[in-house]
C-alpha cells in the first residue's frame, strides 16, 4: 500500500512534510504572543491565589467538613482521565497496528503529560498542608490507596515522557541536521544535545524501537492502574454513590472518552493553526468520530449499569443520592453529563457530516464539557449525602459552592496544562516526521543519508 | 533543659490545686532568683485537663511532669496497656441539654461548628419517633479512616482509641470522606484561639492545639483517660447519658452519677446496639435504645 | 413542623421567664392533695435518698448546700422553701410529668420510689424537725484475706461495741470490684454465727489484663461507713504478649505480607523496567557520541 517513492521524489516531500511540520517551532506572530501572554497571567494570578489559600487555610474554599472534596478533587479525576488517551492511542493502538492514528499519537502524548502533570499539581493543592508533601514518602503507608495513586501517577508520568522522547529522537536528530542557523544558537543546542548523536543507522533504530514496544506494553498495566487506583479513592469508602465494585472499568472508560475528546480539540487547533489540513486530515478526524462514540458507548453501558442497578432497587441511602441525581438539585447536571456527554455524541456523531472537522471538534469539546462536569456529580452530590444528617452547623457546610479563589485555582490548571501544550508544540513538531514520512514511502537512509558513513 | 525550650514545653498537671501547693512550696525558693523570672519572664503556658489554658511560672512546677513532644507522641501511638475503653451512650436520658458538645469544644480548642461530639436529631423512619443521639466518634474496631490514611497520621491504639497526630497529616481528607459517621472535622482556617496556644506543645490525646489545615475528631478525652479522669463529654453531661468504662474491665462508669455497673449487664438488659453495624465498622460506642425517655422530644429547642 | 416550632419557642420562652418559675408550675387539681403512702421512717428516708443521689442530685445537688446546677429555670434545693411549699402530691406531679431540664420520671421510676425520693425531700422540711430520731449507727469491723488459691476471700466481720468487741452474725457483706472508674457491686455475702464468710470469686469475672483485682467489702448502712480493702489478688493468669493480627488498617509494620509483596513487586517490577528504558537510552547516548562525524 505504501509506495516506494525514488530518492529524489523521496528528498522533495522530505523537505515539504519537513517544513510543514516544523512550522509550529516557526510561528511568532501576535496571536502566539498574545496567547502565550493570556496562559502566563492566568497561571501567576492562580499560583497567587493558592498563595493565598495557604496563608488563609482550605477554608477559603467551598469546602467544609461534609462536601470535603470539591473541585479541587473533580478537576484531579478529570486530569487522570484525560491522560489516560496516551495509553490508548500511542500504545494500544500501535500495538494492534492502526495506522491512521499514527500521526496523532505525539498529540496523544503531549496531552497525557500536561493532563498527568497538573493532576499531580491539583492533588497537593488540595491538601491542607501542602508543606507536608514529603510525608507521603517518610512515612507512606503502603495500604492506603493515596500512596497507590502517587506511585502510580509517578510512574505514567514517567512512561508518558519517555514515549514522547523516545519517538521524538529521530526527528531531533532531522532538526539538528536541517535547521542549523534557521533557529536561535541555544534552542538548537538542546536539540543537538537531546537527539543523542541519533544518525538512523540500524544499530540505533533498533534500540529506539526496542525500548518504544517495552515501554508501550509497560504502560498498559499503569495506565489502567493510574485510573484505576484513582476509582479507589472513592470505591474505598462506605458511601452510598461511590461503593460499587465497577468504579475502576467505569473510570477507565470515562477516562477514553474524555481523553478523545480533549485530543480532538487539540487536532482541531493544530490543523488550523499550524496548517496542517493534509496531515491532521477529514480521514483522521473521521475515525477519532468513530472512535469517541465508540468509547461513548462503552461508557454508556458502564453508566446503565452505575444507575440502573442500584436505581432498581432504591436502598435507602442510595435512594437518597440517586433522587437527587435523578430529579433533585443535581439533575440539570447529572442530566446534561449523560444526554451531552453520551446520548448526543454517539447519535450525532453517526451520521458522517457531523464527523467532519469543524461539527466533531465542537460536539467532542461539549462532550469534554459534560466530561468535567461529570466527574463533579460523581464526587459532589454523594459528600452532600452522608449516612447521617447534617446538623448544628451554618448553611454553607451543608451545601457546596465553589468560591472564587476556587474558581481561580482550577482554572489555573487548565490555563497550566495547555501552557504545557504550547511550549511542547512551540518546541516539539507536533507530528513524528520520520515515522509520518516513512508512511509515505521515504527510507529511512534518505532521511539520515547526509551524514551516513 | 534550657529556657527557650522548656518554655515551649506542653505540662499536664494533676490539677490546679497541686499547682497552687508548689507556688507555696517555693516561694522562698522564688524571691531568691525573682530578679532572673522578671527579666526572663519565665512563665509557661500549660493545659489542664479540663481544657482550660492557663498561664502560670515554671518554677512552681515539677520538671517530671513535662513529656517532650517526642515522647508525647510516642506514647500517644501507644495508648494504656491492657484496656479497651468503650462508650454508652443512653438515648433515653439525652435532653439536648449540649453540656457535653461546650464541654468537648472547650477541652479540644474547636469552633463552634466544630464538633467532635454533635448531637443529633434522629428519626429512623417515617413513622417512628424522634430522638436526640449525641454522636461521638466510634473508634470503631474497623476503622475505614485509618485504613485510607497515607501517612500513617490517623492510627488506632491498642487500647482501642482512633487517634490522630496532627504534627503528621497531610490535609487530604481522605479520612472523612471514608468515615461514615462523619465524625470527623478539619481544620479549615485558623484554629479557635490560635494565638492564645502559640508556645505549646502538641498535644496528641488531646489533639491541642489545633492546626490549620488537619484533621481533628473525638480522642475519648484520651488525655484525661491518662489522668484517670472520665472524658470531658462523659463528665459534663447533667443527664446521666454517658456511661464509659474499659471493656476488659466489664465496667462502665455514669459521669453524672458516678454509679458503675457491668457494661455487659447493660448492653444486654437494654437491647443495646452499635450505629450502622451493617457497614461492619465495629464501633466502640454502644447505643441503648430511646426507649422509657427522661425527657419528651422537644424538636430544635435546647433551653440550657 | 411548623406547630412544632411554635410549641418549642412557647417551651423555650417559659424557661426563660423569671415568671414561670417552681411556684408557678400549674398542677392538675386532683394531685394537690394526694397523700403520700410512703410511711416517714429512716428506712424510707434512707431508701429515698439513694434515688435521690442517683436521680435528682446531679442537678439539684446536696440538700441544705445549695449547690444545684446553675440552669434556667434554676432547680430548686431540696431544703429551700420553694421545694418544700409543695405539697406532697405536687411533687409527686412534677417528679412524674417534668417540664423542660426536669425530666419525666414516669418512664424511669416507680411510683414507689418517687414517693420515697419525695419521703427523703421531706427530711428537709423544718415541719418535719426532730420528728425522725436517728437511730445511733453501730460501728463495725471487717477483716479479709484471700484464701484458697485465690479463688475466696475469708472475711471475718465483727462489731465493736463500749467494752468489747463481738462477731458479727447473720450480716450482709457487699463485695465490690475497683473498677476504672467506680466500684462495682459484685456480690454479697451473709456472714455465719462466728461473724465469718467465705465469698467465692467468680471464676468469669472480667479483670484487667494484669489479672489482678481489688475487692472493696462494706457493710449495710446500719454501720457507720467501714470498708476493708483486698488488693491485687490475682483472679486470673496475666494476659500474656498476644502477638497482633496483621490487618489492613493498622501501621505498616502490622499490615498484610501480601500487600506489601503485591505493592513491592508492582514498583519494582515497573520501574526495573523504566530503569531497563533509560539504560537504553544512555545506550544510543554512547552510539551517538562514538558515531559523531
Amino acid at each position: 500500500m505504501i509506495q516506494k517513492k525514488s530518492p529524489e521524489e523521496a528528498r522533495k516531500s522530505l523537505d515539504l512534510i519537513f517544513h510543514d511540520l516544523t512550522r509550529s517551532l516557526r510561528v511568532k506572530d501576535e496571536l502566539s504572543r498574545f496567547w502565550l501572554f493570556i496562559l502566563i497571567m492566568f497561571c501567576i494570578v492562580g499560583v497567587w491565589a493558592w498563595g493565598y489559600q495557604i496563608k488563609e487555610g482550605l477554608g477559603i474554599t467551598g469546602m467544609r467538613d461534609y462536601v470535603s472534596w470539591g473541585m479541587y478533587i473533580s478537576n484531579f479525576v478529570f486530569f487522570v482521565a484525560v491522560s489516560l488517551i496516551g495509553l490508548l492511542i500511542s500504545s494500544i493502538m500501535h500495538l494492534l497496528k492502526i495506522h491512521w492514528a499514527q500521526p496523532i499519537s505525539r498529540v496523544a502524548e503531549q496531552v497525557a503529560i500536561a493532563a498527568v502533570g497538573l493532576a499531580g499539581l491539583i492533588i497537593v493543592m488540595d491538601m491542607g498542608r501542602p508543606d507536608r508533601f514529603l510525608n507521603v514518602f517518610l512515612h507512606g503507608r503502603f495500604a492506603s490507596p493515596i500512596i497507590w495513586d502517587v506511585t502510580v501517577i509517578t510512574t505514567y508520568l514517567v512512561i508518558s515522557l519517555l514515549l514522547f522522547y523516545l519517538p521524538l529522537i529521530p526527528d531531533l536528530a532531522l532538526m539538528r541536521d536541517r535547521l542549523k542557523g534557521k533557529i536561535p544558537e541555544i534552542q538548537y543546542k538542546i536539540y543537538d544535545i537531546l537527539s543523542l548523536g541519533y544518525r538512523g543507522n540500524a544499530q540505533q533504530f533498533k534500540i529506539i524501537y526496542h525500548s518504544l514496544r517495552t515501554l508501550m506494553l509497560l504502560i498498559i498495566p499503569v495506565g489502567l492502574a493510574i485510573h484505576t487506583v484513582t476509582s479507589w479513592l472513592f470505591a474505598a469508602t462506605l458511601r452510598p454513590g461511590w461503593d460499587t465494585t465497577i468504579f475502576g472499568p467505569y473510570f477507565v472508560a470515562g477516562a477514553f472518552v474524555a481523553g478523545t475528546a480533549a485530543v480532538i480539540q487539540v487536532m482541531y487547533v493544530y490543523r488550523v493553526r499550524y496548517k496542517l489540513k493534509n496531515y491532521f486530515n477529514d480521514e483522521i478526524f473521521d475515525r477519532m468520530g468513530k472512535t469517541l462514540v465508540f468509547v461513548c458507548l462503552v461508557y454508556l453501558y458502564f453508566n446503565i449499569n452505575e444507575f440502573l442497578v442500584p436505581g432498581y432497587k432504591m436502598k435507602t441511602a442510595e435512594g437518597i443520592h440517586l433522587t437527587e441525581l435523578f430529579t433533585g438539585k443535581s439533575a440539570p447536571i447529572f442530566w446534561f453529563t449523560q444526554i451531552g456527554g453520551l446520548v448526543l455524541p454517539i447519535l450525532l456523531l453517526l451520521i458522517r457530516y457531523f464527523r467532519k472537522p469543524f461539527p466533531l471538534t465542537f460536539i467532542a469539546l461539549v462532550t469534554l464539557v459534560a466530561s468535567w462536569f461529570k466527574r463533579y456529580i460523581i464526587v459532589v452530590p454523594t459528600l452532600e449525602h452522608p449516612f447521617l444528617p447534617v446538623q448544628n452547623v451554618p448553611e454553607h457546610f451543608v451545601h457546596y459552592s465553589p468560591t472564587n479563589p476556587e474558581i481561580t485555582i482550577t482554572l489555573f490548571a487548565f490555563f497550566a496544562a495547555l501552557l504545557i501544550l504550547t511550549a511542547l508544540a512551540k518546541l516539539f513538531p507536533v507530528i513524528t516526521i520520520w515515522e509520518y514520512a516513512e508512511h509515505q514511502g521515504i527510507e529511512k537512509k534518505i532521511m539520515f543519508n547526509e551524514y551516513e558513513n | 533543659m534550657n529556657n527557650a525550650n522548656s518554655r515551649r514545653n506542653f505540662l499536664k498537671m494533676a490539677g490546679l490545686t497541686a499547682a497552687s501547693a508548689g507556688v507555696a512550696a517555693s516561694a522562698g525558693f522564688l524571691s531568691s532568683c525573682n530578679r532572673i523570672e522578671a527579666v526572663e519572664g519565665d512563665r509557661i503556658k500549660l493545659l489542664t485537663s479540663s481544657g482550660e489554658l492557663v498561664e502560670v511560672d515554671r518554677a512552681s512546677l515539677t520538671p517530671a511532669e513535662i513529656p517532650s513532644l517526642t515522647e508525647n507522641q510516642k506514647r500517644g501511638r501507644a495508648g494504656l496497656p491492657g484496656r479497651k475503653w468503650v462508650m454508652v451512650i443512653d438515648l433515653a436520658r439525652c435532653r439536648n441539654a449540649r453540656k457535653c458538645m461546650e464541654a468537648c469544644q472547650t477541652h479540644h480548642q474547636l469552633r463552634p461548628e466544630q464538633h467532635h461530639m454533635n448531637v443529633l436529631q434522629m428519626k429512623d423512619a417515617e413513622n417512628t419517633s424522634p430522638y436526640y443521639m449525641p454522636k461521638p466518634c466510634m473508634h470503631c474496631d474497623n476503622p475505614p479512616c485509618t485504613k485510607v490514611c497515607p501517612v500513617n497520621a490517623t492510627f488506632k491504639r491498642e487500647d482501642g482509641i482512633v487517634l490522630i497526630d496532627n504534627e503528621r497529616c497531610i490535609g487530604c481528607r481522605f479520612c472523612i470522606a471514608a468515615c461514615p459517621y462523619s465524625a470527623r472535622v478539619f481544620n479549615w482556617l485558623e484554629p479557635r484561639d490560635s494565638e492564645k496556644y502559640v508556645g505549646v506543645t502538641y498535644n496528641i490525646e488531646a489533639n491541642v492545639p489545633q492546626k490549620k489545615g488537619t484533621i481533628s475528631k473525638c480522642l475519648f478525652s484520651a488525655d484525661r483517660l491518662r489522668d484517670g479522669k472520665l472524658p470531658s463529654c462523659v463528665s459534663a453531661c447533667p443527664n446521666s447519658v454517658y456511661w464509659f468504662g474499659d471493656q476488659n474491665e466489664d465496667a462502665v462508669t455514669n459521669g453524672t452519677t458516678g454509679e458503675t455497673v457491668s457494661f455487659s449487664n447493660l448492653i444486654r438488659d437494654n437491647a443495646g446496639y452499635t450505629l450502622l453495624e451493617e457497614l461492619g465498622t465495629k464501633p466502640r460506642v454502644y447505643y441503648l435504645p430511646p426507649k422509657g425517655r427522661a425527657f419528651p422530644y422537644q424538636g430544635e429547642i435546647h433551653p440550657s | 413542623m411548623k406547630k412544632t416550632i411554635i410549641i418549642g419557642i412557647a417551651f423555650w420562652l417559659a424557661g426563660l421567664s423569671p415568671a414561670f418559675g417552681a411556684d408557678n408550675w400549674p398542677v392538675p387539681e386532683e394531685y394537690n392533695v394526694m397523700d403520700n403512702p410512703v410511711e416517714f421512717n429512716n428506712q424510707n428516708v434512707r431508701a429515698g435518698r439513694d434515688i435521690y443521689d442517683k436521680n435528682c442530685k446531679s442537678c439539684h445537688g446536696d440538700p441544705g448546700n445549695y449547690n444545684a446546677l446553675p440552669l434556667v429555670p434554676p432547680p430548686p434545693d431540696a431544703a429551700s422553701e420553694i421545694m418544700q411549699a409543695n405539697s406532697d402530691g405536687q411533687l409527686y406531679y412534677k417528679i412524674t410529668i417534668g417540664r423542660g431540664a426536669m425530666p419525666q420520671f414516669e418512664t424511669t421510676l416507680g411510683s414507689d420510689d418517687i414517693w420515697r425520693a419525695i419521703t427523703y425531700i421531706r427530711r428537709f422540711d423544718p415541719r418535719n424537725e426532730g420528728k425522725l430520731v436517728e437511730e445511733a449507727l453501730r460501728k463495725g469491723k471487717i477483716y479479709a484475706l484471700v484464701g484458697n488459691y485465690n479463688s475466696t476471700i475469708d472475711i471475718v466481720a465483727e462489731e465493736e461495741l463500749t467494752d468489747n468487741n463481738i462477731p458479727l452474725s447473720n450480716t450482709t457483706i457487699f463485695v465490690r470490684a475497683k473498677k476504672t472508674f467506680g466500684n462495682l457491686l459484685v456480690g454479697s455475702i451473709t456472714t455465719d454465727e462466728n461473724g465469718r464468710a467465705s465469698y467465692a470469686i467468680p471464676q468469669d469475672m472480667k479483670v484487667k489484663s494484669d489479672g489482678q483485682v481489688d475487692f472493696i467489702l462494706s457493710l449495710n448502712d446500719d454501720f457507720e461507713t467501714v470498708t476493708f480493702s483486698v488488693s491485687g489478688v490475682q483472679v486470673k493468669q496475666p494476659d500474656s504478649n498476644v502477638e497482633l493480627p496483621r490487618v489492613l488498617w493498622s501501621t505498616n509494620d502490622r499490615t498484610q505480607i501480601w500487600l506489601l509483596f503485591t505493592y513491592f513487586a508492582a514498583l519494582i517490577g515497573g520501574w526495573t523496567v523504566i530503569g531497563y528504558v533509560i539504560l537504553q537510552i544512555y545506550k544510543l547516548f554512547r552510539l551517538g557520541r562514538n558515531n559523531k562525524p
